[in-house]
């Protein structure tokens, strides 16, 4: 054997041994599902295509049975990084502008990045939401356009770590930051808005008819109990005290991973739907308050208890409410929905609306200003867009 | 050639001992399938032991590692299983978690499934997903869930309760 061939044996060696000692490659989770979509005000359903080291946005004109050329946001690559209480969010303005929230792997996991296109046809550079995001963990960031075209922020954020510390309570705080869709070049710096909120349940947004905008999220309460509280933010940045509006009293030192979400009607009815396991209630429940979340009226449980019915979602299109609601009977996963005509007084039954028996994401409701829909998303059916009231041919 | 041989031979040991190595170090992560509960059972019949799921995403579940290898020391004998409900892409980060509070040599678990639902169905049709959740369960496999982090006081009355 010459020298050449021993130092190849050597090379053989030291690869084999690299190959076997080395972990094995990083499986980024399956990110397809996670997915949002929107209605633009041309009657366009938009849509967030989430793979594993970008994210791209295509549309619709035949309500999500065809969709166009997907376009890349971001031409660099980044590991997405989204799970099913942490997904992406798109909105499209009464312009027509797109605007897209997602996260990815930078210095912090789950980065919350931004971008936006006047057209769609061609993205801003995304940017990172949170002036602290090299530095801090940040995540469950939710994305709202309101009437003024202002485009909303709200996150979890784990900045004030020392501070729990010190003082005990909830493990992190929500921050917030704002900035008009005409004059987005760098997003203004964010600011705490509440303390003491659950870790792990994504916090609902809706904007009220006064151009306020309220908040919905699980609190840590004295004695780890989370239940819920609302926090309002006026349009001139004023932020009045969370106040508590579920008294189930869960008593849970742990994750619920289970987040509320809230609907404010054209009216301003707010509607609520949440999920809870308390002394005094446990299930999925929905209730309505005329007086801007002050007082709620008393709670309607939603869904078959042996199916363990959770992640509902809420949307209120004039007096047309609707909910949609998962399932599962061991073997299949159920999307379940129903709706009232009269506000949230009366409801129809429910009906289950569309199954998988594979990995799902959690059923959202979005509408085009005409009817309410399911946006909904799993591996074995693919997107599906789904009206929650049946046509009159199907009834 | 006699030489290089040994040359060899030494590289072979070389590879060998540092495989070994990474791999007493390391924390055997099983991926935890469906049937996997069903396996755990059997694995552990006619014995009592404590099943400790957790998520790296839940800061309660790791404040509680550090009394989990408390326990560990303790009660060297306990079966202690420890069940991650993370995407198996979190690897890396459930391994670190382990190893820096020496539950690296525990019977630990990862969720492998595309359906995770599927396989919290599979352990308790009842639970929805909140973690920590800890199971006690006597040597007949009689058991009891816990939502939550245990106290340290109902930790000892349900573990003197399964090793009765």
């Amino acid at each position: 054997m010459n020298c050449s061939a021993f130092f190849g044996l050597t090379l053989v060696f030291m690869t084999l041994s690299q190959q076997l000692i080395a972990s094995p490659e990083k499986l980024l989770p399956e990110q397809k599902i996670y997915t949002a979509a929107a209605f633009g005000p041309d009657g366009r359903l938009w849509r967030i295509v989430p793979s594993q080291k970008f994210v791209a946005i295509d549309y619709s004109t035949d309500y999500g049975k065809t969709f166009s050329q997907p376009i890349r946001i971001d031409p660099e690559d980044k590991p997405i990084h989204l799970w099913d209480e942490n997904p992406p969010t798109l909105s499209v303005d009464s312009k027509g502008r797109v605007f897209v929230l997602y996260f990815a792997d930078n210095q912090q996991a789950s980065t919350s990045f931004f971008s936006h296109s006047e057209n769609g046809n061609q993205f801003t550079v995304p940017v990172k939401v949170s002036s602290m995001a090299d530095t801090w963990y940040h995540y469950q960031t939710e994305m709202l356009v309101d009437k003024q075209n202002r485009i909303h922020f709200i996150w979890h954020d784990v900045r004030d770590r020392a501070e729990y510390k010190q003082q005990g309570g909830g493990d992190l705080s929500i921050y917030h930051t704002s900035v008009l869709a005409s004059k987005i070049a760098n997003l203004p710096a964010d600011r705490r808005i509440a303390k003491n909120v659950c870790s792990c349940c994504r916090t609902a947004i809706a904007a009220d008819i006064d151009g306020s905008l309220a908040i919905l999220a699980r609190f840590v309460y004295p004695d780890n109990i989370r239940d819920h509280g609302l926090i309002k933010l006026s349009p001139d940045g004023e932020i009045r005290e969370p106040w508590r509006v579920t008294f189930d009293d869960w008593q849970i030192e742990g994750c619920p991973a289970h987040g509320p979400a809230l609907s404010i009607s054209g009216e301003g009815r707010y509607h609520m739907a949440w999920f809870t396991q308390g002394e005094k209630r446990n299930g999925l429940f929905y209730a309505w308050s005329d007086d801007k979340g002050k007082t709620f009226s008393s709670p309607m449980q939603i869904g078959d208890q042996d199916k363990l019915p959770g992640r509902a979602d809420v949307l209120a299109l004039g007096n047309f409410v609707a909910l949609a609601w998962k399932v599962f009977d061991g073997a299949k996963t159920r999307i379940e929905a129903m709706y009232s005509r009269d506000g949230g007084l009366h409801w129809s039954a429910p009906r289950s609306i569309a199954e998988s028996a594979t990995q799902s994401a959690h059923p959202a409701l979005i509408s085009d200003g005409k009817r309410v829909y399911l946006s909904w998303n799993s591996m074995d059916t693919g997107f599906l867009l789904i009206p929650i009231e049946p046509a009159d041919s199907d009834k | 050639m006699k030489l290089l041989k040994h040359i060899i031979y030494f590289l072979l040991l070389l590879f060998c001992c540092q495989s070994l190595t990474t791999h007493a170090e390391q924390a055997e992560l099983k991926h935890f399938a469906s049937g996997s509960y069903q396996q755990i059972l059997k694995n552990y019949a006619d014995k009592p032991f404590v099943l400790m799921i957790w998520s790296i995403h839940c800061s309660s579940c790791l404040k509680k590692m550090p009394v989990l290898s408390e326990l560990r020391k303790n009660m060297p004998d306990l079966n202690l299983i420890m069940l991650a409900t993370d995407d198996i892409s979190a690897t890396d980060q459930v391994n670190s978690i382990l190893n820096k509070n020496e539950l690296g040599q525990t019977d630990n678990w990862i969720f492998a499934d595309a359906n995770p639902q599927k396989l919290r169905y599979e352990i308790d049709p009842k639970w929805y997903g909140e973690v920590p959740r800890t199971y006690f369960l006597d040597k007949n496999h009689q058991r009891t869930g816990i939502s939550g982090s245990v106290p340290s006081n109902a930790l000892e009355t349900m573990l003197k309760n399964i090793l009765e």
